[in-house]
């Protein structure tokens, strides 16, 4: 009895480890500062990373299909020096630039998709390449300039507060990982999403289109991103080619961190948008007690070791 | 179709190559055929890429030299020593006549830079003071934040006249992942030594120079210290982030008459930023982009006509932008009206 209980207690910090881990670090730095748990602060946090949580959204698709995009960063670079060119300089209205930016990720996602299954290769190795495409597609755009003056309707959807209150963006950070999450779990298309990504060639005799679900899979990624990338530049108010970029390494952590599986067929969204709040927490939290540089790289490196353990306690009791 | 694709994408990859041949950063021929009057070569190996000074210096840089009748090109130095050092090599390799070298890390470039003075190439050290060079063209990082503290300066004691001393509270945002950010952050932190009213609060330490980072630091530090109206950094990226946040829609700041953001090697567009009504204040920089590229030309001519003495340093000289020369630096590129004596 008291070997199942302990396996029980086990069961359950491996299965909610992040928000268990969350909770902790919030208490942590609650009582390191006095400002951290306050409405304030706490509504921070959300605005500061809901388009992070959307992004490794679409990372969390395609790990889950058994791929990895590396290009990621360069694809919201490239979205949103487009959107901030194109607003900055007046040349289209606020909504068709949006869909613009949207589109030209979904393009860069498709094409990421084609790429891979064209040229039978890892995902990994050829988003290294068309990462240094999407680098140089951006520079070419931007100039190496930085664009501001963006509209203020535009900025509304990254900074503006509903009521005054609900910030806008976490309410389409909210709408979109739900729709995400709905269709990842109960449709066909989720369950097919996850059975490529376990075993493609179980997969593909089972009568599935492994190639296009692929596909497909990095598409709808791209509109993720791109839906992303605009909430970025209208939090921001303005957008060079920096903008975004590294921000995949952030979906790829957090996926890691609450137990997505590298070879693809495993994983929650939840959790993985949980432990985008993990990392989130961290960042603001050592802020706030004026952690410097340094013991930050060390603090973090600490507790991304601590979400690996506890994550796969599960895996190897399997 | 495996083959088709294969086909397709041999004749991308060499499309690619010859529209990267016909850029401003064109890699020189290892051999040219014999010309009447061989043009001289020159490679400039950057600190780096991926900002609005980096890129436009190197761009201005090539049409400078081209325009004076050299063959100019360029490498990004990628902020990574191990890079310069291939870059310096290849170059060496390609038997270019001057090698101009930003060094990420001065000390790591004395061997290539013996390579290269063996192989009679000039070499001169941009910024960053290499061991070794024919030419030196210094920007001391310290006394260009030294600079900028004396900018914010006169504004806050200006503003706040009628305050009590040393209580006009002031933050560093700070990016110590350089040895450049370190040195200027070191000497930003000391603003109390050039302003009888402010008060250094707080050092904010960040990982990236990033504007969103910036941003979101400002955003935490209004939660913790809401008094503080004053920032300095030594990175245009993060003060650009600062301005956003007290600019933006959800900003508790709409009047901004004591607030002030000031930072080192901004750019046209936060020239822009300080001639309108926004918390930017000012900003210095080491001349305009082309003022510096003609310099280099001067420099680099000098020593391969030997009207310029081997060894020879020479300083560069700091722009001061606010309110009252923003107007002439953005029409111009330069400030003239006002010197380092003005403050």
């Amino acid at each position: 009895m008291e070997k199942k209980d302990k396996r029980s207690l086990g069961q359950i910090i491996s299965n909610f480890s992040m928000p268990i881990l969350l909770g902790l670090l919030i208490l942590v730095f609650s009582i390191l500062s006095d400002k951290f748990f306050t409405p304030l602060n706490l509504t921070n946090i959300l605005v500061q990373n809901v388009h992070i949580a959307i992004c490794a959204t679409g990372v969390f698709m395609i790990m889950v299909s058994g791929g990895c995009d590396l290009s990621i960063g360069y694809q919201m670079s490239v979205a949103a020096v487009l959107v901030a060119k194109l607003l900055s300089n007046g040349v289209m209205s606020v909504v068709p630039t949006i869909l613009l930016g949207i589109l030209i990720c979904v393009a860069l996602g498709c094409f990421n998709g084609f790429m891979s299954i064209t040229l039978n290769s890892q995902p990994m190795i050829v988003t290294l390449g068309t990462m240094a495409i999407f680098q140089g597609i951006s520079f070419l755009i931007s100039g190496s300039k930085t664009y501001h003056n963006l509209p203020r309707s535009f900025m509304y959807l990254g900074q503006g507060r509903l009521f005054g209150v609900i910030p806008v963006n976490v309410i389409i950070a909210l709408v979109v990982i739900t729709i995400v999450g709905v269709i990842l779990s109960r449709t066909h298309i989720g369950r097919k999403i996850y059975a490529v990504g376990d075993n493609p060639e179980a997969a593909k005799l089972a009568g599935l289109n492994v190639a296009k679900i692929k596909i497909l899979v990095f598409t709808c990624a791209g509109i993720l991103v791109g839906i992303s990338a605009i909430l970025l530049a209208a939090r921001s108010g303005s957008a060079d080619s920096s903008t975004g970029t590294g921000i995949e390494f952030t979906g790829i952590i957090a996926c890691v961190l609450s137990g997505v599986a590298l070879k693809g067929g495993e994983g929650t969204l939840w959790k993985a948008i949980t432990a985008v709040f993990v990392l989130g927490v961290l960042s603001n939290g050592m802020q706030l007690i004026n952690l410097g540089t340094y013991p930050q790289y060390i603090a973090k490196g600490i507790i991304m070791l601590v979400s690996l353990y506890l994550s796969n306690r599960t895996a190897k009791r399997a | 179709m495996k083959k088709s694709i294969a086909l397709i994408l041999a004749i991308l990859m060499i499309l690619a190559l010859a529209a990267c041949g016909q850029s401003a950063a064109p890699a020189a021929p290892a051999a040219e055929a014999p010309v009447a009057e061989a043009k001289p070569s020159v490679g400039f190996v950057t600190f780096g890429l991926g900002g609005d000074f980096f890129q436009a210096l190197a761009d201005t840089f090539v049409t400078t030299m081209n325009d004076a009748g050299w063959d100019a090109s360029y490498v990004d130095g990628e902020f990574n020593p191990t890079a310069q050092i291939a870059a310096v090599e290849n170059y060496i390799a390609q038997g270019v006549n001057t090698i101009v070298l930003w060094s990420v890390a001065p000390e790591a470039m004395g061997a290539v830079i013996d390579q290269a003075q063996a192989a009679g190439i000039q070499v001169v050290s941009f910024v960053a003071p290499t061991e070794k060079y024919d030419a030196l063209m210094l920007a001391d990082d310290a006394k260009l934040a030294d600079a900028l503290n004396k900018l914010a300066a006169k504004w806050i004691d200006t503003t706040f006249a009628d305050a009590e001393d040393h209580s006009v509270p002031v933050a560093v945002f700070s990016c110590r992942t350089a040895h450049t950010g370190v040195v200027q952050a070191d000497e930003l932190i000391k603003i109390e030594e050039y302003s009888a009213k402010a008060l250094f609060v707080k050092e904010v330490e960040l990982q990236d120079e990033n504007a969103d980072t910036g941003m979101a630091a400002a955003e935490n530090l209004y939660t913790t210290n809401p008094e503080i109206k004053v920032f300095l950094s030594a990175h245009n990226g993060l003060a650009l982030g600062i301005n956003n946040y007290f600019t933006g829609i959800g900003s508790p700041v709409t009047d901004y008459a004591d607030m002030g953001v000031f930072c080192v090697n901004g750019n046209e567009e936060i020239g822009k930023l300080i001639a309108d009504n926004t918390p930017f204040r000012g900003m210095v920089l080491t001349g305009g982009v082309q003022d510096t590229c003609n310099e280099i030309m001067g420099v680099v001519t000098g020593l391969y006509d030997g009207s310029m003495a081997s060894g020879t340093v020479t300083n560069a000289t700091t722009l001061f932008v606010n309110e009252d020369t923003v107007e002439e630096y953005l029409s111009t590129g330069n400030v003239v009206s006002v010197t380092e004596d003005d403050f």
